[in-house]
């Protein structure tokens, strides 16, 4: 019984493999925050061209909103939701890819850096058994696999319309909490400081630096203008980054009504009008 | 050390093929010791030390017991094992309430000393040996055997590293008569391989995958979801922490096997009780027989009237919960239970619809509701965010709820739970070669569908 039962896992293993080989879906629908993240991350180590990315956009879930369809193909989005952009710079490190220009967006240095994320990559063992069996990579999981073809099937709409008032004024509420919260005074300069180091080695090697931040409802905007963190992050990194050698600043777009789907991240539309003004840089 | 890790699987392939290379069947027991040394040691070596002399102790003092049959070494005996917990585990608690320390204090120090992993299992069987030993359950006579084979056989006992860090507690009346030499040729592979299979489904499919999503059961996320995403939340996690720990249980016993062990049943589909009572002889049935058989039927039982069997159940089911943790939540949840079972048993009786399925159904999903509610107290440490669910559950309803991914995986991952259940309950024979198609399925999505490796819940205790 064992040896037959061992023996159906390794055909169930082998015709899902095939079925892998010959399928492809245009965007992969991750089920949970963190599959989302290594399904990026996986993505660009695994499935990307380095000959054919010039420019990288690093950062967190607000700048991951910058779909690949707005993008050209030149421009590749490694911006993780969840993470922050030390944590895609780290990742392109690893890669050994060395793009043109590197977009960095500034709006998250609240987070611990995702050591188990890392240390999976750093990892050689694992980096290359799921380089060599696709069934072992995050997007290729099974009941993943099967919501993308149902979603596919059905042409599910995944636009999600702009926030309404009663969940933007919770948002905001949680926000002004966090915002005014010193103990992330500490993490903000680790995490600035690790940036830095990172991004002035690229710089070293010509490689351009843009710093942007990405645009939020304007009522949250204000929330943040106000906020002690926020004050004490823009001249931070006012200090740390301003006259070095190839790492510039984008300004901020204030010229555009931006709608969110919760006070935080773009709709599609305000996404793509972002876009547009960002790689004009 | 995890067991859904790769320096464990090459520890157990590794021991495995020393422990039955003929030459050293003598040995064995070393083997496995030197094993489990290893695997506790893994992450912290210093926290060896203590489970060094935690058993040191209890093997002098069984020993003591076993020549000289002294009520005066049993006390002893219990009340080491019983500091030695409240040190690690409650003395954090009690001088933050009782006691300012300063922090340049060496007692500061030591009770900021993070929890012993497995302290609350190892402490209790340490218990059990002393207690077996001096009733006599637990054959130490030691007419042919010397103090020094009694340290090895207790240290194998305590230390047998499937167990070691969430159970099954084990008794010593039933492991020590097991510590012979074990051949390769008498391996159940049978019950060794459904049980791993079934064991690592349960953990890296079923709750690997929920706790991606019962995450929000976490202050302030649950504050802005509709009270119906709340109730599948709740849900999930009572699925997730039943397919962990059972699915703990089911690795532990499989390993214990492979090994020639036979490790007690910890989990009987519990999720199928009709009473509370019920439950507990299903749920955590390591833990259950042992607080019955150590403190219910010492405390008096139910031998002196139906106030000291309330009092005993209740008492036994706070001290159940703080067994857990240092905390309110904790004591809360074994309040819960014990207040239910003491309720259950005030209203008993054997009215005519007791044998109708619907009333059973009715009073099984009763059952499973208040259970489920109670582990709130288990998944949020702060009491006071507990409550503060509980309120968003019921006064949420005016946030509109959408059916999405989270709700549908929530309901997906739980499907294997329920059916495993289910199965059970209408007796639902498979045939072997049905079994045997499960069985590949299940080790199919263990690879291809395994959630982001996560702790085991119940390592925190």
């Amino acid at each position: 019984m064992i040896k037959n039962s061992i023996l159906y896992t390794l055909c169930f293993l082998l015709a899902y493999s095939l079925f892998l080989r010959f399928t492809h879906f245009d965007r992969v629908v991750a089920l949970n925050v963190q599959q989302s993240k290594y399904i990026t991350v996986e993505n660009f180590l695994y499935h990307s061209n380095p000959k054919s990315i010039s420019s990288i956009i690093i950062g967190s879930s607000m700048s991951e909103k910058l779909n690949p369809k707005f993008l050209p193909n030149s421009v590749y989005n490694l911006s993780i939701s969840g993470a922050m952009a030390s944590t895609g710079i780290k990742i392109i490190e690893l890669s050994g890819h060395k793009p043109k220009k590197i977009y960095v967006e500034l709006n998250v240095f609240t987070r611990q850096e995702d050591s188990i994320l890392l240390n999976s990559l750093n990892s050689p063992l694992i980096r290359k058994q799921k380089e060599f069996i696709p069934f072992l990579q995050e997007r290729n999981q099974f009941f993943v696999t099967l919501l993308n073809a149902l979603t596919a099937s059905f042409s599910i709409n995944k636009n999600r319309p702009p926030v309404s008032s009663q969940v933007l004024l919770n948002t905001q509420s949680d926000y002004l909490k966090k915002q005014n919260d010193s103990s992330n005074f500490e993490l903000i300069n680790q995490n600035i400081a690790l940036l830095s180091a990172a991004l002035k080695n690229y710089s070293k090697q010509n490689v351009q630096i843009l710093l942007f931040r990405m645009p939020v409802e304007k009522s949250t905007l204000e929330i943040l203008n106000n906020s002690t963190r926020l004050k004490f992050e823009r001249s931070l990194i006012k200090k740390t980054f301003s006259n070095l050698p190839n790492i510039s600043f984008v300004p901020e777009d204030n010229g555009f009504n931006y709608q969110t789907t919760d006070g935080i991240h773009l709709t599609n539309e305000s996404a793509k009008h972002f876009a547009d003004y960002l790689l004009k840089y | 050390m995890l067991f859904n890790s790769y320096p464990f699987l090459f520890l157990v392939l590794l021991t495995f093929f020393i422990y039955y290379l003929p030459v050293f069947t003598k040995i064995q027991v070393y083997i496995l010791i030197a094993a489990s040394f290893v695997f506790y040691a893994y992450h912290a070596p210093y926290l060896l030390f203590l489970l060094i002399i935690s058993i040191l102790f209890n093997s002098i003092i069984s020993w003591s017991i076993s020549i000289e049959l002294s009520k005066k070494i049993v006390v002893l005996g219990v009340v080491f094992n019983l500091l030695l917990l409240f040190f690690f585990k409650y003395s954090s608690l009690f001088f933050s309430v009782f006691l300012e320390i300063k922090t340049d204090n060496l007692l500061y120090y030591l009770i900021n000393l993070p929890l012993p992993i497995g302290i609350s299992f190892y402490t209790f069987e340490g218990i059990s040996l002393v207690v077996d030993t001096f009733r006599g359950t637990k054959k130490t006579s030691h007419s042919n055997k010397s103090l020094y084979n009694h340290i090895v056989e207790t240290t194998h006992f305590v230390s047998f590293f499937p167990h070691l860090i969430a159970g099954p507690i084990l008794k010593a009346h039933v492991f020590y008569p097991q510590i012979k030499p074990k051949f390769f040729n008498k391996i159940d592979w049978y019950n060794v391989y459904r049980n791993l299979v079934i064991g690592f489904f349960l953990k890296m499919v079923v709750a690997d995958n929920l706790k991606e999503f019962t995450n929000y059961i976490a202050y302030p996320y649950f504050t802005n979801l509709p009270s119906l995403t709340l109730a599948f939340l709740l849900f999930g996690y009572s699925i997730q922490i039943f397919a962990d720990f059972a699915g703990y249980s089911l690795i532990a016993i499989g390993l214990g096997r492979l090994f020639g062990y036979d490790l007690p049943q910890n989990f009987n589909f519990p999720y199928i009780s009709k009473s509370f009572a019920e439950f507990w002889q299903r749920w955590h049935i390591s833990l259950s027989t042992w607080l019955k058989e150590y403190l219910y039927i010492p405390l008096g039982g139910n031998r002196y009237g139906s106030f000291r069997t309330y009092l005993n159940l209740f008492l036994v089911m706070f001290l159940g919960g703080l067994w857990h943790g240092a905390g309110w939540n904790y004591a809360v949840w074994g309040m819960v239970h014990g207040g239910a079972l003491v309720i259950e048993r005030l209203f008993k009786n054997d009215n005519k619809t007791k044998s109708n399925f619907i009333f059973k159904t009715i009073k099984t999903l009763i059952v499973f509701a208040v259970v489920t509610i109670a582990w709130l107290f288990f998944k949020l440490p702060n009491f006071g965010h507990s409550l503060l669910f509980l309120k968003h559950l019921f006064s949420n309803s005016n946030i509109p709820f959408i059916l999405g991914i989270r709700e549908v995986c929530l309901s997906i991952f739980s499907i294997p739970v329920i059916a495993y259940h289910l199965l059970f309950l209408f007796n639902f024979r498979l045939s072997s070669k049905l079994d045997g198609l499960i069985l590949s399925v299940l080790l199919f999505l263990i690879f291809v569908n395994s959630g982001f490796q996560g702790d085991f819940i119940y390592f925190q205790f």
